[in-house]
């Protein structure tokens, strides 16, 4: 049973309980910061791309302890900062500079400056993190520096030692989990439940509701529309959607939890998942998204689909009256389109372990094409799995893409061609004049559709060369 | 003896860089009391405006002005050099997202919801979209620019070697993080404070003051710092500005 509703939204800003009146659910952080003279924190794309709107806010990590995480305030809205302490560039130093803030200005990291609060704060979380590699500023943009200052002064605080402060006394006291909030107002509400029997006591009242969990696809409507929700409910507090179990057979990856996390606490189980999660836009968006909104916006150019779906994943879907488990290439039915009934919501996804019965090795990787390194949407995704038995034939295949259908898409004539084939760069250049033609993609700002095509095919020849053994490279090159 | 050359400083505002202090445009503007403006944009890259209808917008609550042609007391341009850039057009739009009319607004959201109310209408024209089609089309921004010395018809017959080719380079976004941001006070007495992110405040001022009819003497502009611009606020922060001084002085309010 949902227990209160408190329109009165409460947070801790630098230190201090910040409990603002009538504020909408859906007003970004953002905006809340600068309406409020906390002029620090810039806008500079208001859609998560350039980290300029970097705070950090204390979260539980992959490792079940609170710690600062930088992430996007333009795409988190009040209704997800209850509750929370965020932390913005004013209040870092206290006084005198903090050791991140004299390290930027030391270097030379800032020239026009606008970029610099967002650097401040990643850095920032990295710092306590300890965990300042190039990843920790990757999603922050500067245009005037050309990043090598930025860079040194990482290293400089790589090479520092780091004491203890009261920023790291409050990591101890933070609380570990996060709170029920409910919101009613005229023209919206927002709750934020913690037990799955509430989302459905929800539903029941709310069966148009819409869910959010880490925003980071949502945020872009309420952060550029300005859009509001009669009813949001968001998923982000549900204990039952934070499971993330690890078996010998399988993997099961409840729906809201990080993208973070699952990058930390999986790695090297799935090399084609770690190296797609690497590219996944950045790490202030990683500490948000989630599988399950990655999956659920049904978007052709979702980095997570092709990876899920070349390794058969199945989604399980709840519902008020029950649960059942569906493969995931049966989830997607159109653009934009998934088999989710009234009333239901995904609740993790399962991944098995095993190879196919004859198999006795897996070769799997994915591939994401884009003119950006990190923030981008892909021009082509592209993830395989091929298992091969003991005289190196193919026993199984699967060869899955987005950015080349309305949904993220397999070749299931091509992989059916490939069973019982020997796995020979001969095999796969015969056929790759067949896989460029298995989808007809478009033709958008981000490539032609002659480009697309081509790329379905040559990624698939990239793999096999990228998981040949350095001799038979040399023969190749013959 | 060390020479100041030598001497190791760090940026003049680092410290308030790394704090969040340092102000910029939109940092400094008031938090409340100023109207907003919203654009409502073209859709089309190329196309005449045949009605331009902005009752409606009115009925939305907040809404305060709606801004089009007839409102500017001056000059309806703010190109520089070449005097080719409308502000408020009423017979073509010339790219999409063209701002064609602003609604000026109590607050953000009264002006954008205002500005959905708005209705134009189009007649869409073939847009020109590569210099190739310029070429044929006979459009050019002005006069070949020729650069000459010597006799270089000559030269090339009696060449040795004579090369030809085509090469194609696509535009660069300047990409400054801080967008374009500017406000205005308007004094009551014809004089008008304004605030803007520019490379070139005396220009600014300049073109404020003849959209608005008025004397240089009348304008202020003020830039603290800019949060990059590498050439895009050379020009292009007149338009904004300009428009922010248009509300002020058709409401007498203060504009952001």
């Amino acid at each position: 049973m949902v227990q209160s509703i408190d329109n009165h939204l409460t947070f801790t800003l630098n230190g201090k309980t910040v409990r603002p009146q009538e504020i909408s659910p859906t007003l970004t952080l953002l905006e809340f910061l600068r309406q409020q003279g906390h002029i620090g924190t810039k806008e500079g794309c208001g859609d998560g791309d350039c980290g300029a709107c970097t705070v950090a806010m204390i979260a539980r990590g992959s490792d079940g302890q609170p710690h600062y995480q930088a992430v996007n305030s333009c795409l988190i809205p009040m209704g997800a900062v209850a509750g929370r302490e965020i932390i913005t560039v004013e209040g870092v130093s206290n006084g005198s500079l903090h050791p991140v803030q004299s390290a930027m200005v030391e270097t030379g990291g800032s020239q026009c400056g606008y970029c610099t609060p967002g650097f401040v704060m990643s850095l920032f979380a990295a710092y306590y993190n300890r965990k300042l590699d190039d990843g920790c500023v990757e999603g922050n943009l500067c245009r005037c520096t050309g990043y090598l200052a930025i860079r040194r002064a990482a290293q400089q605080l790589i090479e520092a030692e780091s004491e203890p402060d009261h920023f790291s006394e409050a990591l101890d006291q933070a609380a570990l989990s996060l709170s029920e909030f409910s919101y009613r107002g005229n023209q919206q509400q927002f709750y934020r439940p913690t037990q799955l029997a509430e989302v459905f006591e929800l539903l029941q009242q709310y069966p148009d509701a819409t869910f959010v969990a880490g925003a980071t696809d949502l945020g872009l409507e309420m952060s550029h529309h300005r859009q509001t929700y009669p009813v949001l409910i968001s998923l982000e507090a549900v204990t039952e959607l934070h499971l993330l179990e690890v078996m010998p057979q399988f993997v099961e990856i409840g729906a809201a939890v990080p993208l973070s996390h699952i990058e930390e606490n999986l790695r090297g189980i799935f090399p084609s998942l770690d190296e797609m999660l690497f590219w996944f836009a950045a790490r202030q968006v990683r500490n948000r998204a989630t599988m399950g909104g990655n999956i659920g916006t049904a978007s052709p150019i979702g980095d997570l689909p092709p990876v899920l779906l070349a390794l058969d994943a199945e989604v399980q879907l709840v519902s008020g009256l029950g649960s059942r488990w569906l493969p995931l290439v049966n989830f997607f039915k159109g653009y934009r389109q998934t088999d989710l009934q009234p009333g239901e919501l995904i609740a993790s996804v399962k991944i098995s372990r095993s190879l196919t019965p004859t198999a006795t090795r897996r070769l799997s990787q994915s591939y994401k094409i884009g003119k950006r390194g990190t923030d981008d949407i892909s021009i082509v995704a592209a993830a395989f799995t091929i298992d091969l038995d003991v005289n190196h034939q193919i026993v199984h295949a699967r060869l899955a893409y987005g950015g080349v259908a309305a949904t993220p898409a397999r070749a299931m004539g091509i992989e059916e061609r490939l069973v019982g084939q020997p796995w020979t760069l001969e095999t796969v250049r015969q056929l790759k004049p067949a896989l460029q033609e298995a989808f007809t993609p478009l033709t958008d700002l981000r490539g032609s559709a002659s480009y697309r095509k081509r790329l379905v095919a040559n990624l698939f020849e990239k793999f096999f060369v990228e998981m040949s053994d350095t001799t038979s490279i040399q023969e190749m090159r013959g | 003896m060390s020479h100041p050359v030598e001497k190791r400083r760090s940026h003049e505002s680092a410290v308030g860089h790394v704090s969040g202090s340092a102000i910029y445009t939109d940092d400094q503007r008031l938090p409340a009391g100023m109207l907003s403006l919203h654009p409502v944009m073209s859709p089309h890259a190329r196309a005449k405006i045949t009605k331009i209808e902005v009752v409606a917008a009115y009925d939305v609550p907040g809404v305060v002005t709606v801004l089009t042609a007839e409102d500017v007391p001056g000059i309806n341009n703010t190109g520089v050099i070449v005097h080719d850039e409308i502000l408020l057009p009423t017979d073509e739009v010339s790219y999409w997202g063209q701002a064609v009319v602003w609604v000026a607004g109590e607050t953000d959201e009264a002006a954008r919801l205002g500005a959905e109310k708005v209705q134009i209408e189009y007649e869409p024209l073939p847009p020109i979209l590569t210099i190739k089609d310029a070429i044929e089309a006979d459009s050019f921004h002005n006069q070949p620019q020729v650069c000459r010395r010597g006799q270089p018809e000559t030269a090339l017959q009696e060449a040795e070697h004579t090369l030809t080719g085509e090469i194609e380079m696509n535009g660069q976004d300047h990409f400054y993080l801080e967008t374009h941001a500017s406000w205005v006070i308007p004094d009551g007495e014809g004089h008008y404070q304004v605030y803007s992110s520019t490379q070139h405040p005396s220009e600014t001022q300049a073109i404020v003051a003849h959209v608005l009819g008025l004397s240089v003497n009348q304008v202020v502009v003020t830039c603290l710092r800019m949060g990059g611009a590498f050439g895009g606020k050379e020009s292009q922060a007149n338009p904004f500005a300009a428009l922010a001084a248009l509300a002020a002085h058709k409401t007498g309010r203060r504009l952001a």
